[in-house]
């Protein structure tokens, strides 16, 4: 595995062709953010006058109070957070432990029902909503954060990555435990999941993204704006008639800034927990 | 003679057996919790839908049965063929991003790369983007009279067409806006498939002289196909899916809807705006067919050319 | 089992979720109402009401839930069709029909309700075979606004309120400036805020009052579509590419489209931006064969899966009554349906004549609306989409529409 150099290369022509190749990306991932950015400092007149101007007139940092006056932002922030704790932990105990049986335990049938759950992946997500409604509504579970929480942590895409990254680990270290005695779970919760740790770290902020981001769900299942999660709240700025785009700008910004914090910190691990599980089939 | 019944088992056979036994259990153990909310948030609701659509909605739960009648409409519909055919596009389209995400992961891997953390933040950054917000940005970009996009083209001297309201871009545009969005997070899976390869073959390649382009399309190339296989699977997958973009940066009054219009966005219509959810229903177990088909055809094929290590 | 230090921070947030999550209302002792609605800018005003109703009604309390638009209907119709729906609930009039088909609406029958207190074209709107639905709440009407600057700059006379099609024709035609970019009027792709209108003002239906037939191959209806399409073929309009690029709106507050048939609820927003408050003004329709806007409203509708039907009904009742119907107007979002309130609607906004909304009740025609409406509102723009983008005539188009769409009514 290659290091990050710390020496930084010396500055050939070669070198400014990569960064400005590189620069190039990177403004055209990032020239929307900044869009919004500018759009969530227009007033509402602003952002609907044609053409429409790079830059803001003045800067209405108004909106970002707006935010907070027409939704509980604080509240829903915090809903966010919860749902995206409870299920990411949620998804370790239940993902790792079918991933840990689906990589290293043997049993009969155990790759057909693998693939036989695999291809839950292949249902549109809209295709849930009434359904899992009814049965929120026959559990009493309406406008609540369990309803948020419970569908997202039998993630079939959780246990088929963390079924890659337990695929790739070497299996001396179980073996050695077994001819030790030690059952499975022992094996499983003393030696698999430590090791796991950097598939843990993908799975978190994959799945931390995946809620954060969470839109018509929360917004059928749940009623008051409490109990909303973030990009659920949002969309109350988007009325029968018409957006209020500098608002709704204002919000989704403040609402990625976390996410974009989170990555920025854990981006090693991150990449080092999908490192063993993308690489093999 | 030895007898076949178990009881006559030698005890070390007998000991085997019961650990596999125990083992099954085991297994059996470890995916219970998962199989158990996926029966009932995933399997109750498929198994609903499969029975919902052999009927037509009429209604706060009334319901009427037709048989097949909307699986036999949906192969005769204009619409939901012209939809397979977007769907399909759009797909391909957003795979060609694939090979793109490559070239990015093999720059930022360069060693002794400055801000290479500030980089792979900033590419992140459309992962992290609510898709609402980004489809609005884009369709101001896209804009034929003042679309940034187009005021680059003039600057050139080219004079940019309608994007997003003209049926010959409508779905170029769809696919620039879908390979943006999955860059990101490409680039990031292929970062990790690049750090898996040992350094000394490419140094051993060096060694024999070989230059940076002959070293990438013959040793990085092969190297990294099962990530590559990986995420033309799961990029299909959601691709295949693809609902948000028609419904914010297109719309119904878009006179290029025909061409852009995908099968979850027709499941949408027909279950959510015109509220027949036994048609929905029908719409959408086709759209599972044919996901579940595409897959297999696109995993088989990818058989034959994925190198992997032992 | 030790309890790790690392997953403390863990366990604090269970906790905290199961003091959010778990309980989301403190029970009360008494009775609880739920109340259902879209609008978020009209939240506050809802809250207000609420509380004044449990002011009046002690040991009542009024659960608010706000819903954005698009989701509402389908969850409304999840909900009541599951047994959780809400006691009271904003309806409209496109969506009425179906609801009280279904018998999922408690008939109006109070004495609370003072029915001559609404005009009778909106009352209409919630009637079903002689039974009231709901208790109406507010209407919206179509004026005509248009752009001073625009007018200004070609040196046209500004509209008055007795134009005809014609008067129309002409002053879009001397706004046009192609060279500028510059629009008479918008031929917006809308059925509220354009073509109804114009159907209507041209002697045409969109159904039939028994909602059996539909109107689109009827000639004078087809007059209302090519009212539009005319205006798009001479060059007056944008085009349906132009406007799904740009709002027909933003537009025409960029100077760019000189007068836009948009519905009474604009007024608000516009009047409070003070640079497009003074270049906006705004008369009544263009007269066809006949003077006419299309009514749309909404009412307060109670379940009838209630179990307080009886309270759930006055608190319909006064959501619908003089008193609210003046907050509503002093909130300026809408015009509340209750007689002379709206006249607090226009006083609230001075320098705009927003008279001419009131005023149009007068010639107001009801929402066109049947069972299934929802259905065949999709047909008709699906089959109209292509006579906007001017690739189909609607003397064409229009008997395959009316067609289509006769074949859903058959289902009602």
């Amino acid at each position: 595995m290659r290091s990050e150099d710390r020496l930084a290369h010396p500055v050939t022509p070669g070198r400014i062709a990569l960064h400005l190749f590189l620069a190039a990306g990177a403004l055209a991932s990032v020239f929307p953010l900044l869009w919004q950015l500018s759009t969530s400092l227009k007033t509402l007149r602003e952002s609907r006058t044609q053409p429409p101007q790079l830059l803001p007139e003045s800067f209405a940092w108004e909106n970002y109070l707006q935010v907070f006056e027409t939704v509980p932002f604080g509240r829903q922030f915090l809903n966010t957070v919860v749902v995206a704790v409870l299920v990411t932990i949620g998804q370790i105990v239940v993902c790792s432990l079918a991933a840990y049986s689906f990589a290293r335990i043997r049993f009969p049938g155990r790759e057909t029902l693998f693939w036989v759950v695999l291809a839950l992946l292949m249902i549109p997500s809209q295709l849930f909503i009434l359904p899992r409604f009814q049965i929120m509504q026959s559990i009493g579970w309406l406008n609540s954060l369990q309803a948020l929480i419970a569908p997202a942590i039998f993630s079939v895409f959780g246990t088929f990555l963390l079924r890659q990254f337990f695929r790739s680990l070497p299996l001396e270290l179980e073996e050695a435990a077994k001819l030790d005695g030690a059952g499975s779970l022992r094996i499983f919760w003393s030696i698999m999941l430590p090791l796991a740790r950097p598939g843990l770290v993908s799975l978190s902020v994959l799945s931390l993204v995946a809620v954060w981001n969470e839109l018509l769900w929360a917004l059928v299942v749940n009623t008051s704006p409490t109990m909303m999660p973030l990009a659920a709240g949002l969309s109350s700025f988007q009325g029968q008639h018409g957006t209020d785009y500098p608002a709704l700008m204002a919000g989704s910004l403040m609402a990625a800034l976390p996410l974009l914090l989170v990555f920025f910190l854990l981006q090693k691990q991150f990449i080092e927990g999908i490192a063993f599980s993308g690489t093999k089939g | 003679m030895r007898s076949s019944s178990a009881t006559e088992m030698s005890p070390r056979r007998r000991g085997i057996s019961r650990a596999r036994a125990r083992e099954t259990l085991t297994g059996l153990a470890f995916i219970a919790p998962l199989l158990a909310g996926l029966a009932i948030f995933d399997l109750g609701p498929l198994v609903a839908t499969i029975g919902e659509s052999f009927t037509r909605s009429l209604g706060f739960g009334r319901s009427e049965w037709v048989g097949i009648a909307a699986y036999l409409d949906f192969f005769v519909d204009p619409v939901a063929l012209g939809a397979i055919v977007n769907t399909l596009l759009y797909s391909l389209g957003v795979l060609l991003g694939i090979p793109l995400a490559l070239l990015f992961a093999e720059a930022l891997n360069r060693k002794g790369l400055r801000g290479r953390g500030i980089y792979r933040t900033l590419y992140f950054v459309p992962v992290i983007t609510m898709t609402v917000a980004a489809a609005m940005v884009w369709k101001w970009i896209f804009n034929g009279e003042y679309g940034i996009l187009n005021a680059a083209l003039a600057v050139v001297g080219i004079d940019g067409p309608y994007w997003l309201t003209d049926r010959a871009t409508v779905m170029l545009a769809m696919v620039i806006v879908g390979v943006w969005m999955s860059l990101g997070y490409n680039i990031v899976i292929y970062l990790a498939g690049l750090q898996a390869i040992p350094t000394d073959v490419y140094e051993a390649a060096e060694l024999d002289g070989a230059g940076w382009i002959r070293r990438f399309v013959s040793l990085t190339v092969p190297m990294v196909s099962p990530t590559t296989a990986f995420l033309s699977v799961t990029t299909m997958i959601s691709s295949l899916q693809m609902f948000d973009l028609v419904y914010i940066m297109i719309g119904p009054t878009n006179p290029a809807i025909d061409s852009a219009r995908t099968i979850v966005y027709m499941f949408y219509e027909t279950g959510f705006i015109k509220q027949d959810r036994g048609h929905a229903a029908a719409i959408a177990v086709m759209v599972m067919l044919f996901i579940l088909v595409i897959a297999l055809i696109q995993v088989r094929l990818q058989r034959r050319w994925t190198h992997y290590e032992v | 089992m030790n309890i790790p230090a690392r997953s403390i921070p863990a366990l604090g947030v269970v906790a905290v979720a199961l003091a959010l999550g778990g309980c989301s209302t403190p029970e009360e002792s008494g009775t609880t109402l739920r109340y259902a609605f879209w609008d978020e800018s009209q939240k506050a005003a809802m809250e207000q009401l609420a509380r004044n109703f449990e002011d009046d009604n002690p040991g009542v309390s009024i659960e608010i839930e706000a819903t954005p638009f698009a989701e509402y209907f389908t969850k409304l119709e999840t909900s009541i069709t599951g047994g959780s729906g809400p006691d009271v609930f904003w309806i409209n009039a496109s969506q009425l029909p179906r609801y009280a088909e279904a018998g999922v609406l408690a008939p109006i029958e109070t004495d609370d309700v003072s029915w001559e207190a609404y005009p009778e074209a909106i009352e209409k709107m919630f009637l079903v075979d002689g039974t009231h639905y709901g208790v109406p709440r507010d209407v919206d009407t179509i004026g005509l606004w248009y752009n001073k600057a625009v007018f200004d700059a070609a040196g046209v006379a500004y509209p008055t309120s007795d134009w005809t099609w014609e008067d129309l024709k002409q002053s879009a035609t001397a706004l046009t400036d192609p060279e500028a970019g510059v629009y008479g009027i918008a031929a917006n792709f809308d059925s509220q805020q354009s073509y109804y209108n114009t159907i209507f003002q041209a002697g045409g239906y969109v159904v039939s009052d028994d909602g059996s037939e539909s109107g689109f191959d009827d000639p004078a209806t087809q007059q209302g579509i090519t009212f539009w399409t005319d205006l798009i073929d001479a060059g007056l309009s944008p085009t349906l590419s132009q406007m799904t690029e740009i709002e027909p709106f933003d537009m025409f507050l960029s100077n760019t489209v000189g007068m836009l048939y948009a519905g009474s609820w604009n007024a608000r927003w516009m009047y409070d931006d003070e640079a497009i408050r003074a270049n906006v003004g705004v008369v009544e329709l263009p007269a066809g064969k006949v003077e006419a806007t299309v009514l749309h409203g909404l009412a307060n509708a109670v379940s009838s899966a209630s179990s307080n039907a009886a309270l759930a009904e006055k608190f319909a009742a006064y959501l619908g009554s003089a008193e609210a119907a003046e907050f509503i107007a002093s909130e300026g979002v809408v015009i509340p349906a209750y007689e002379g309130s709206a006249d607090q609607w226009v006083a609230s906004m001075p320098d705009f004549d927003v008279q001419v909304f009131v005023d149009a009740l007068e010639f107001g025609v009801p929402w066109p609306s049947t069972p299934t409406t929802a259905t065949w509102e999709v047909v008709e723009v699906d089959m109209l989409r292509p006579v906007w983008a001017r690739e189909i005539s609607i003397q064409v188009q229009g008997p395959k529409l009316a067609e289509a769409v006769d074949e859903i009514l058959v289902g009602d």
